[in-house]
């Protein structure tokens, strides 16, 4: 650089140490506590959930989430010098491929009954509070590629309302397990939409999904969202200036819907003929 | 990990696919993209989307239903509801799947050599003629509050203006009969005064013994929400064990079990004490009240404010403190707030105070140091009982399906009330019974004793519940009537339950958006909704099988089911004035029977100045909050703060509180006095501890419906002891070991969870009550409230053994 100067200098390398100490720390204390994850899946899950409705994918359970652990550590070193920070540079970002984004799309379905239910929690739960989970939810963070995401409804600090743990691993289940009730369930559920539409080549792409509940874009869309879901432009803050959601996606986004739909329903009679039909 | 994360996407993809298009994942260009797009369906093409209310809690969320194909694909929250705004729980996102456990009922079965046999509709209904026919006034409904409004009233005049023996009662009993009492005894009449926008505007929110967080979550998100929006909100927790609510609470009251009354006292003590109390409201709107101990009735004897002052006397911080466990400094603390005029105060409570032997005292107190404080009726202040079913309050109080009741809070005792019911429904006069039916604990206590013993209930058709689990003291009140040739046990189910494998003949039903529903919630709001899928198999409409009993009665010449003229007392006509065979199923849904059941009941409603809406404006609501008012524009009008004159139509212009139903006829709500007293059971030498129980957030109630959902029954799957470490240390148990939890009743394996979901002081133990596999009610006492007849679920003495040391060898 031309214009270095002494003190520019040393403050940068004052920063670049604190990022090598910061990494260092979390790939300890992540490392530290990477094994236990093996252990927990012990009790079988329950059968596999079937799929009735063509086109539609049936919801994996939670159980078959928990076979799967939060992934190794392999960034884990104690050597300093072996520390990379290895987040991809925003502005390299392309448009994500199809395959990319179907392979995104396919795994926020392994933990949502449906398109629109809350996802569950992959680990444990040890503290209470909403404290514990903002601890990693309220910013974000990622290690290796295991990304906890940034809460995209931040004003709501009740988080285990709607997100439940897997049987968490305080206690060891499978020693009554034959006893509990364990009935498959045949619902499947909606999947995620696809791609929003462009007007033309190059023009904005609609906002897919509904925006209830998600607050944040950059919970999924963020530099911590899945390659297929995240935005090429992740300086721009202002997703729905020109992002807009797609008025006929889904029938709940608008306070007028209900009163336009009671209007386009069939006459009640009608309604019970096809379902006497069915 | 052998299988790094794209091996892994790849394969649960490919599984994905292959599982429904028989295709691998090749999706490599735009092309192949559309082939793929069978499997990732865009969210509209073909849903259908309509309104319900949750199937689950008392709360009453609105969700909205996405159907496509004839079946639920999707739950939303609905965000034009006001009681939720757009929020659930996970119980309610998840409610789509409820429908869909693969051992749905879907065909009646009698049992015959032990076994249960398929038989046809037809045979069904003549079994349950016989069994009227054979014995009249030993046929008993045991109902629920999860009786859609039609499915309750059906049944209440099947019962109470059919065959006249008034022996109705609902499940309900088990769940909010104590502040029912409550209610009555303070206000004259029964239901809240103030609703769920109280959480929004108070200041300072008291929890008596109510786990919110889990058992009414989207309630209470409703107030700790406001706290990021950056209000101020103090959460003031006065429970037995520390739950998932304390964590969000700002004090956490911890007190000895029956001892909320004396912490009820404290408070008044305090207020007398400092003359903190608001004298002029109680001089202009209140009655003081004590118990009449030499005839002990609901409406206790008249008392005066030095008598009250005298009888708190002795309730002094210090006091309170040695009863309860509470420290003096909160319970001072709670007077404090309570004296100050400055902010609002909203009590909820719902099962401790309810399920209590003393529950209509609690009751009673509690809105007593409301009224004494003058934090009473106006936006945020507010003492509100939650409900844990979703149309308690509808089908159960408003209705008056209990065993006392008529519809419209009419008493069957009361002269008057039965004429005009008689009238309503143009029976012969004198048809209703004027002796009340037995009541919840008695009706089963008389199913299950011997016929040659006196135990004269000889059949009872149980609809939308579960007694099989959620009786207490099970083998004293449910198990000796299954094991008797004479008794006959009738189970309407969606699903096979510890009640349907003891029953005599199973009718499979249809449950939720399978039918046409209405429901009230704890705010007063009555909700509806139409049937948005078709139920499985053979399964039909609760509300059908009553109609179709009343009908093959009426056909056999039954004369309770003909009124003054001769003609079926459940006469539905269409709109050309013809009579619908609505008795048939196929003619079932010709018509809306649940309209004309719920216009006829709505005529009810009025006596109370309960005043329901008419159908079709339901219709267009998510629920309105009665009494809802027609004004000069047509246009009806809820009402969301009862007795308060800027928003009560029925409190005369100019008056700013009017108890118009008061008990002592001076529009007056009434402050009573009730002394602290010991549980019937306390632990003792023997049985060293409390035992309490109660619900978890992912399962409602005994689980028929929440365990055969995958993501609920994985996240909770089975019953556990919560114990504290001490106790579990002084016995050298182990966090999940399982140990026998035993009372005088009986005794059952559990996993101790210490630390767990939830955490008890030592000399306190917690078990849920949802797994059908670990039966706690087994143990639980029978005991209950003299007024209400609610049994205490909540405490009885307990132990905790560890099991004998060559039984845990085999694990």
């Amino acid at each position: 650089m031309s214009h270095d100067s002494h003190s520019q200098h040393g403050r940068g390398i004052s920063i670049a140490l604190a990022v090598v100490i910061g990494v260092g720390f979390i790939g300890f204390i992540t490392g530290t506590r990477s094994q236990d994850y093996e252990a927990i899946a012990v009790r079988p899950g329950p059968a596999p959930l079937r799929t009735n409705i063509e086109g539609l994918r049936p919801a994996p359970s939670y159980r078959e989430i928990a076979e799967r652990p939060l992934g190794p550590n392999r960034n884990y070193t104690d050597v300093v010098s072996d520390l990379r920070y290895t987040l991809d540079d925003p502005f390299a970002l392309e448009r994500a491929t199809d395959v990319a984004l179907q392979e995104a799309v396919l795994r926020r379905t392994e933990r949502r009954a449906f398109d629109g239910a809350p996802p569950v929690v992959p680990h444990p739960i040890t503290q209470g509070g909403a404290i514990p989970c903002i601890a990693c939810h309220g910013q974000g963070l990622m290690v290796d590629d295991i990304a906890a995401p940034v809460m995209s409804h931040v004003e709501m600090p009740n988080c285990t309302q709607c997100h439940v743990e897997q049987s968490s691993d305080w206690m060891q289940w499978e020693r009554l397990l034959e006893r509990a009730t364990d009935v498959p369930n045949s619902f499947a559920g909606l999947m995620p939409p696809k791609r929003g539409e462009r007007a033309w080549e190059g023009a904005p792409p609609t906002i897919p999904h509904t925006l209830q509940m998600r607050d944040n874009c950059a919970s999924c869309h963020g530099l911590l969202g899945q390659e297929g879901v995240r935005s090429s432009h992740p300086w721009r803050q202002s997703c729905t200036q020109c992002h807009v959601p797609e008025r006929n996606s889904s029938g709940l986004w608008t306070a007028t819907v209900w009163g336009e739909r009671q209007e386009s329903l069939p006459p009640w009679s009608a309604v019970l003929q096809k379902n006497e039909a069915q | 990990m052998s299988m790094d994360r794209r091996d892994f996407l790849k394969l649960s993809a490919m599984t994905a696919a292959t599982a429904v298009a028989s295709s691998g994942l090749r999706a490599q260009t735009e092309d192949e993209w559309a082939v793929e797009s069978t499997i990732l369906d865009r969210t509209e093409e073909g849903v259908k989307w309509d309104k319900a209310p949750c199937r689950f809690c008392g709360t009453g969320c609105h969700v909205q239903v996405g159907v496509k194909d004839g079946r639920v694909v999707s739950i939303a929250g609905d965000q034009l509801a006001e009681v939720n705004k757009g929020l659930l729980c996970v119980k309610g996102y998840h409610v789509g799947l409820i429908l869909y456990g693969e051992d749905r009922l879907t065909q009646p079965l009698l049992k015959r050599n032990g076994e249960h046999v398929p038989i046809s509709w037809d045979e069904a209904i003549d079994i349950i003629a016989d069994r009227i026919e054979a014995d009249p006034a030993g046929f008993a409904i045991y109902g629920s509050g999860q009786w859609t409004i039609p499915e309750g009233y059906a049944a209440q005049k099947l019962i109470k203006g059919g065959l006249s023996n008034n022996h109705i009662d609902p499940n309900a009993r088990l769940c909010m009969a104590s502040a029912v009492t409550g209610f009555l005894a303070t206000y004259g009449v029964d239901e809240p005064a103030g609703c769920y926008d109280d959480l929004d505007a108070c200041d300072v929110l008291i929890l008596w013994g109510n786990n919110m967080a889990e058992m009414h979550p989207v309630l209470f998100s409703r107030v700790i929400d406001r706290r990021a929006r950056g209000e101020e909100i103090t959460v003031i927790d006065i429970g037995t064990r520390h739950t998932r609510t304390t964590d969000h609470a700002n004090h956490h009251l911890r007190f000895r079990p029956n001892s909320d009354l004396a912490i009820a006292n404290g408070i008044a003590h305090q207020l007398l004490l400092n003359g903190t109390y608001d004298q002029e409201f109680i001089e202009k709107h209140c009655n003081f009240k004590a118990p009449d101990t030499n005839n002990p009735n609901l409406h206790g004897r008249p008392s005066t404010f030095e008598e009250y002052r005298q009888l708190m006397a002795p309730y002094t911080p210090e006091y309170v403190e040695e009863v309860s466990g509470v420290p003096a400094a909160d319970i001072r603390m709670l007077g404090e707030l309570f004296g100050r005029r400055d902010i609002k105060i909203t009590s909820t409570w719902c099962m401790g105070m309810n399920q209590h032997t003393r529950g209509t005292a609690i009751n009673c107190l509690v809105h007593g140091v409301h009224l004494l404080s003058g934090h009473f009726g106006t936006p945020g202040d507010a003492p509100t009982s939650l409900t844990g079913q979703p149309s308690a309050c509808g089908t159960a109080r408003e209705v008056g399906t209990l065993a006392h009741l008529l519809p419209g809070g009419r008493l069957v005792a009361n002269e008057a009330h039965r004429r005009d019911a008689e009238e309503k429904w143009n029976l012969p006069e004198g048809r209703i019974n004027p002796v009340p039916g037995y009541h919840t604990v008695k009706m089963w206590e008389q199913f299950s004793k011997p016929a040659a013993e006196g135990g004269d209930i000889s059949t009872i058709w149980v609809q939308v519940t579960n007694p099989g689990q959620t009786l207490p003291n099970r083998d004293k009140l449910f198990t000796p009537a299954v094991e008797q040739a004479d008794k006959f046990l009738i189970v309407s189910e969606v699903y096979p339950t510890a009640t349907t494998r003891g029953a005599d003949l199973v009718l499979p039903a249809a449950m939720w958006v399978e039918k046409n529903g209405i429901y009230g919630n704890s705010e007063r709001r009555t909700q509806q909704w139409y049937r948005q899928v078709m139920p499985p198999g053979d399964a039909r409409d609760d509300c059908w099988m009553t109609l179709a009993v009343a009908r093959r009665l009426f056909e056999r010449g039954h004369e309770g089911m003909k009124d003054r003229d001769g003609n079926f007392i459940f006469t539905v006509k269409d709109d050309e004035g013809n009579e619908v065979p609505h008795w048939n199923w196929e003619n079932y849904y010709d018509v809306n029977v649940d309209k004309a059941l719920y216009e006829e009941y709505r005529q009810f409603s009025r006596m109370k100045h309960k005043d329901l809406a008419p159908y079709d404006v339901l219709a267009q609501a998510r629920g309105l909050r009665w009494p809802v008012v027609e004004d000069d524009d047509g246009k009806w009008n809820e009402t969301k703060f009862r007795f308060w004159g800027e928003s009560d139509p029925y409190v005369a212009e100019g008056e700013e509180f009017d108890f118009y139903h008061s008990s002592t006829g001076d529009g007056k709500a009434q402050i009573w006095f009730h002394p602290y007293e010991h549980a019937p059971e306390e632990p003792d030498e023997a049985f060293p501890m409390w035992l309490c129980t109660g619900r978890v957030l992912e399962h409602w109630h005994t689980g028929t419906m929440t365990m055969r959902v995958p993501q609920l029954r994985n996240a909770m799957p089975q019953a556990y002891v919560e114990m504290n470490i001490e106790d579990a240390r002084a016995q050298g148990i182990s966090n999940g070991e399982i140990v026998i939890v035993e009372t005088r009743r009986g005794e059952i394996e559990l996993p101790v969870w210490i630390n767990g979901r939830g955490n008890p002081p030592s000399g306190t133990i917690f078990v849920p009550f949802y797994d059908e596999t670990l039966l706690i009610n087994n143990l639980t006492l029978d005991a209950f409230d003299p007024f209400s007849k609610q049994p205490d679920y909540k405490k009885c003495a307990a132990r905790v053994r560890r099991r004998p040391v060559e039984q845990g060898d085999e694990q």
